[in-house]
């Protein structure tokens, strides 16, 4: 266990002067934009779009000071309930590639996270630069020279076909059974590759993807030779990859350690390592995190927060791309009628629920926050109960009349308070005369209605079904959550089908200049926003503690993060 | 004594059966597939079909049970393939993380319920038997669950004195003992309560006997006395403690949840939320054998100290 | 979770204990309760009161026990008759006075996560927390009695098939068995009492049916039967009345152990939903504002606990009154 030094407790000290004034100004930001500073609920939310634009500012008074020092071994605190495998993809989601994922291994691109400002987009990687063919469906990367595997075997095109074939040729030897299936949306639209010489791969896709060099970043590519040698069953003990950390120790279900990649083409992290322990309870995290055991810890219980701040923890939050929103059984009645899904919109006392969760999210007004390229500026919902009540009126219902089922998980990295949140919306609801009757699952079960969808039999009865997507991280998401028939042909989850929306979307997939299908996806998301598709709630600022001596952290708009600036101040 | 042991040991089997049967049976009404857990959003028919025939879900109840069945006899549970360990390997862990803590949180309980229970029914009335009776009350009636909490809080977070989380096996005994010390005073305060109730009652009991009262005419010292009041009494304490060693290794899911000690509550836990089937029929069985076990061992060890039980116990 | 059996003692005299030779009348057809009763005089003379006089005397010279009824009382009234004793909407919160502390004008106990008086949701919370702790034992207590009293009585193969089927449940630690049956039912308050329900019946079972083993061998039995009297009816006019005490002091003290299952199925999210509060819930959703807000997580807490400790110190006091041996 460490023990402060008397100097550390001093700039501790220090510290927490400079965050509390920068945290003081945050809210009081915050409260001036959308005027929960005492204001009656009325004149509350006049816009949503413009409210909560504010993020966490600890991160960037580390900008100045990041070339000060290095080392240590930095501890993370999980809120996942397990270890995430390190296979590729790793298990355990968002949090599985964030820690395990993009530490271990490289992608041919990835994700600029290094920088706070705005949404992260792809970069080069293993894959230096590429080339798009003429037809637009051929892709031609050239790979980084002198890369080696942490087994030491040479990083090439051979390497990187023998990770596609692994999960795309059910033929292939090392066809991973398993791993294939959890991989298959980034895969999508691979129709076939080729390795053209050493350091030159091709992909060829089955329809011009734009967004072929996102969804690289999200494919880890692991060591063919560790593969061939233990075969997929046992590969996950001797994960190998070319990323800033080489796994050391991984004890399923308890820890896994990691020592920095003396070699790494990015050049050394400046930690000396990283600890992975999985804590699924928010109090035992801020405990662990409290108690000195752990140097950062995924999202801790929002009312805990004015206790680490005074404690000079480090608290960062943003806005990224993630929404918790409701989406309305649009395959049956009553939420085919729009002005019911509306009035709904209008019912949801948003700023109420972010001082319920202690300012650790905004207020959505449509699928995007406003930083997003895609956001349709002039559209969006915002709390206003007397409208709702009128529109709900308009819809045929008299108070009292309206009883609605909504399924939602119990927990689940990225699902922001359920809880709390649920029992808010039932207030909200119950103000205008409508019923909400709650249908938890836990979260392995939840998932499979999101998969299944509304339209399933065996979840038809629910009318609103809680999603908490990564709204807009990467531009295919836009295909994930609102067109009418997903990629495995089944319907929407809740039903919403808007045609011109697919159009745009397959107009935006098919454009290759990013920022013209930004644009082009900004009308989808107007569309999306009038059709009142879904009940746009919050959107989670990405809540993460850390101690004082966590340093040079930049907290990006991502899932994802980068550990090589991180150091320990000893 | 062999054939009483034989005869306990062969009624066991039935029982054990019957768990898995209830357990299988649980497992189909759980809402939700397993299969799908595997997939991407967007998977297709085929791929799920595939992953369905790779666990066998596609194949009759029946027959996935008695496949699960004559596989077990052979002391093998299979292979998880949420985990991708074989099922055996995932036990063997948790199970001795579990056993830990559950050896740890009954010898503090089980002892210190005995020397309360008796400390108070030697006091019976007096201030002692009443602070003991209350602790005891308390023990019985707060969540183990809250005083985790409360425990984690005022020694970890805020004194700093205790870690928080994890087991500390691998780092020496020493660390191991600071880590173990939460988790088992939240885990044995039930036990030591009830332990300590029945143990009062017990030794009031037999002290209210003819034998006592007769022992006592001749005239025989107090801690003799004891001896021959200790002996009568154990009995019910012992079958209290082999029932309080079911509880404390499988119901211990909360406490193990909250400081995070990777045991065999957990791993059921999980296993039930994402439908792991054969980890939750392999860790059930787990437990449901180390409690008859241990059960056996009480019923044993009773009709050793009381010979008259040797007639009762079948 | 606790569920455990404590060792209930003999109420009344059987046939050994008693005094053969004192001489006693009793009119012909006399059920076994009265020839007890009969007994019961020959034994501590003509003025003795009778068996449940005598236990209501008793009872209520341990003030402990009386307390603890009172208390019982209090609580399940202030539960039924909850709008004439709090004014506030336990269910309407407003969100910006969240987490106001004990003492708060307009607040006697403050307010709530979501800005909801507290002392609404404690006391409109005794509802479902009181059944939550009461229906599962009131039902397990006739199920688990029905199977023990048969099993009992009957034995043979039926009697062990039953028998051993709560066996078998008992190996199954109390808590995976309502995570389990939870999360098969879905969450809830009812399906929640379901499980508890479950997991009490084996130990109950097992009680009645140890109890009726104990009655099954008395002569009065054997004579009921050669008389032609059926199954049913002896069980009824015979076994219940002489195994009920056991099983009533029993299935008390299981009520706050209902309470407490109840409350960790809840830190489970398994247990009941919002909005009708529930203290076991209360205390799950207040349990992070604790860094905050540390005595109102106290206070569900509160209320568990002394429901808990009322309902095991009037079970202790009911034993100990029916505990003829200490007189």
């Amino acid at each position: 266990m460490r023990r402060d030094t008397p100097s550390d407790v001093i700039d501790a000290k220090r510290r927490r002067r400079t965050l509390s004034a920068a945290l003081a100004l945050t809210l009081a930001l915050l409260a001036a934009a959308c005027g929960t500073g005492g204001g009656s609920p009325t004149d509350v939310g006049s816009g949503a779009d413009d409210v909560g634009t504010t993020s966490e500012t600890a991160g960037s008074e580390d900008a100045d000071a990041a070339a000060e020092g290095s080392g240590g071994v930095l501890r993370i605190a999980m809120s996942a309930a397990n270890v995430p495998r390190p296979t590729t993809p790793p298990t355990e989601g968002g949090e599985g590639l964030r820690f395990v994922g993009m530490t271990i291994y490289d992608g041919l691109t990835r994700f600029e996270v290094e920088q706070g400002e705005e949404l992260p987009r792809p970069v080069p990687a293993l894959a230096e630069s590429w080339e798009v063919s003429e037809d637009e469906l051929t892709w031609t990367f050239t790979l980084r020279q002198g890369v080696t595997y942490h087994d030491g075997s040479p990083f090439n095109a051979e390497s990187v076909a023998f990770q596609f074939d692994r999960m795309k040729d059910p033929e292939f030897e090392f066809y991973d059974e398993f791993d294939a299936p959890r991989h298959g949306e980034q895969y999508r639209t691979f129709a076939s590759w080729e390795v053209i010489d050493e350091y030159t791969i091709s992909i060829t896709t089955v329809e011009p993807n734009a967004w072929l060099d996102w969804s690289l970043a999200q494919i880890m590519l692991p060591s063919p030779a560790m593969i061939i040698e233990h075969g997929n069953e046992n590969y996950a003990a001797y994960a190998s990859g070319t990323g800033p950390f080489r796994m050391t120790r991984y004890v399923d279900g308890e820890i896994m350690e990691l020592e920095a990649n003396e070699n790494y083409w990015r050049g050394r992290p400046k930690l000396d390592g990283l600890i992975l322990y999985p804590q699924s309870e928010a109090s035992s995290r801020t405990a662990s995190l409290q108690s000195g055991e752990v140097d950062w810890a995924e999202v801790p219980a929002p009312d805990a927060l004015a206790s680490l701040e005074a404690d000079g923890f480090q608290i960062f939050m943003t806005e990224y791309p993630h929404a918790i929103m409701l989406g309305f059984n649009q395959f049956r009645e009553p939420f085919t009628d729009i002005t019911l899904r509306q009035a709904l919109n209008y019912a949801a006392d948003r700023e109420g629920l972010a001082s319920i969760l202690s300012d650790t999210g905004v207020p959505a007004g449509q699928y995007v926050p406003p930083f997003h390229p895609a956001h349709a500026p002039d559209v969006g919902f915002f709390y206003d109960p007397e409208l709702a009540a009128e529109l709900l009126a308009e819809a045929g219902y008299q108070p009292g009349e309206l009883s609605l089922t909504l399924a939602y998980p119990l927990s689940g990295s990225g699902n922001m308070y359920p809880n709390p949140m649920v029992e808010k919306l039932q207030q909200d609801f119950a103000a205008i005369g409508v019923t909400l009757e709650l249908s938890p699952y836990e979260w392995g079960a939840f998932s499979d209605i999101g998969l299944a969808g509304l339209e399933d039999p065996l979840y038809g009865e629910y009318d609103l079904l809680w999603r908490s997507p990564g709204a807009g991280m990467l531009p295919n998401y836009y295909g994930r959550d609102w067109i009418c028939e997903r990629a495995g042909g089944k319907a929407q989850q809740f039903g919403y089908c808007n045609t011109t929306v697919d159009e745009l979307y397959y107009e935006a997939a098919a454009t290759f200049d990013i920022d013209e299908s930004f644009e082009i996806l900004q009308q989808a998301e107007a569309l999306i926003t009038e059709d009142a598709a879904a009940l746009f709630w919050m959107h989670d600022l990405n809540l993460r503690v850390m101690s004082p001596d966590v340093r040079g952290y930049v907290h990006p708009k991502s899932w994802y993060v980068d550990f090589m600036s991180v150091w320990i101040e000893e | 004594m062999v054939s009483l042991i034989i005869r306990r040991a062969a009624m066991t089997l039935p029982i054990l059966f019957g768990v898995t049967i209830i357990v299988f049976l649980l497992m189909m009404v759980l809402p939700g597939d397993p299969a799908q857990s595997f997939l991407a959003e967007d998977a297709t028919a085929a791929e799920r079909d595939r992953i369905r025939a790779e666990l066998g879900l596609d194949r009759p109840l029946p027959i996935q049970y008695a496949t699960w069945l004559a596989d077990t006899v052979r002391a093998d549970f299979g292979f998880s393939p949420f985990r991708r360990r074989s099922v055996s390997s995932l036990l063997a862990q948790a199970w001795w993380n579990t056993a830990v803590l559950a050896a740890a949180s009954a010898v503090v309980g089980l002892a210190g319920g005995v020397l309360l229970g008796t400390a108070a029914a030697l006091r019976r009335g007096r201030l002692l038997d009443k602070v003991i009776s209350f602790v005891a009350l308390t023990g019985l009636s707060v969540p183990s669950f809250f005083i985790a909490v409360v425990l984690l809080i005022v020694f970890s977070a805020n004194l700093g004195w205790l870690p928080s989380a994890g087991t500390g096996m691998d780092q020496g005994f020493g660390t191991f003992l600071k880590h173990l010390v939460m988790p088992m005073i939240a885990g044995s305060l039930g036990t030591l309560a009830i332990t300590a109730r029945v143990t009062r009652a017990s030794v009031i009991d037999t002290y209210g006997a003819d034998f006592v009262q007769t022992l006592r005419a001749k005239g025989m010292s107090q801690s003799q006395l004891l001896g021959h009041v200790a002996k009568n009494a154990i009995s019910p304490v012992l079958t209290t403690s082999g029932l309080q060693i079911g509880n404390l290794l499988g119901g211990a899911v909360l406490i193990e949840t909250i400081f995070r000690w990777p045991g065999i509550g957990t791993l059921v836990y999980n296993a039930i939320t994402s439908r792991d089937l054969l980890v939750v029929q392999g860790a059930t069985l787990v437990i449901a054998l180390t409690f008859v076990l241990m059960n056996l061992i009480v019923d044993v060890a009773q009709a050793t100290i009381d010979p008259r039980l040797r007639q009762a116990v079948h | 979770m606790a569920v455990q059996a404590f060792s209930a003692q003999p109420v009344k005299p059987t046939r050994e204990e008693h005094d053969m030779t004192a001489a006693i009348s009793v009119p012909d057809g006399a059920t076994v309760e009265e020839l007890r009763a009969a007994w019961w005089e020959a034994d501590h003379g003509a003025d003795a009161r009778p068996f449940w006089t005598e236990v209501g005397r008793r009872f209520v010279a341990n003030k402990a026990g009386v307390a603890a009824l009172v208390f019982l009382l209090l609580l399940t009234s202030s539960a039924v008759f909850a709008p004439w004793i709090v004014r506030a909407d336990p269910l309407v919160g407003v969100a910006t006075d969240r987490l106001l502390p004990p003492f708060s004008p307009g607040h006697l106990l403050g307010t709530d996560e979501q800005g909801r008086e507290m002392l609404a949701r404690l006391v409109y919370g005794g509802r479902l927390s009181l059944a939550t702790g009461f229906v599962p034992t009131a039902f397990a207590t006739f199920i688990g009695t029905c199977i023990g009293v048969w099993a009992g009585y009957k034995r043979g193969i039926s009697g062990t098939i039953l028998m051993r089927t709560m066996d078998m449940l008992y190996a199954f630690p109390a808590i995976l068995l309502a995570i389990a049956i939870g999360a098969s039912l879905g969450a809830g308050a009812l399906n929640s009492m379901i499980a508890v329900t479950i997991v009490f019946i084996p130990p109950i079972a097992r009680i009645a049916e140890s109890a009726t083993r104990q009655v099954a061998i008395q002569e009065y039995l054997e004579a009921s039967r050669l008389s032609g009297a059926g199954t049913l009816r002896i069980l009824r006019t015979q076994v219940l009345p002489n195994v009920a005490n056991q099983i009533l002091v029993y299935a008390s003290g299981l009520v706050g152990v209902a309470m407490l299952i109840a409350a960790g199925l809840s830190f489970l999210g398994l247990g009941s939903q919002p909005p009708t509060p529930e203290w076991g819930y209360m205390l799950n959703s207040l349990r992070d504002t604790i860094y905050s807000a540390p005595l109102l997580t106290v206070l569900p807490g509160l209320m568990i606990f002394l429901t808990s400790v009322a309902f095991n110190t009037a079970s202790d006091a009911l034993r100990e009154a029916m505990d003829m041996r200490l007189a």
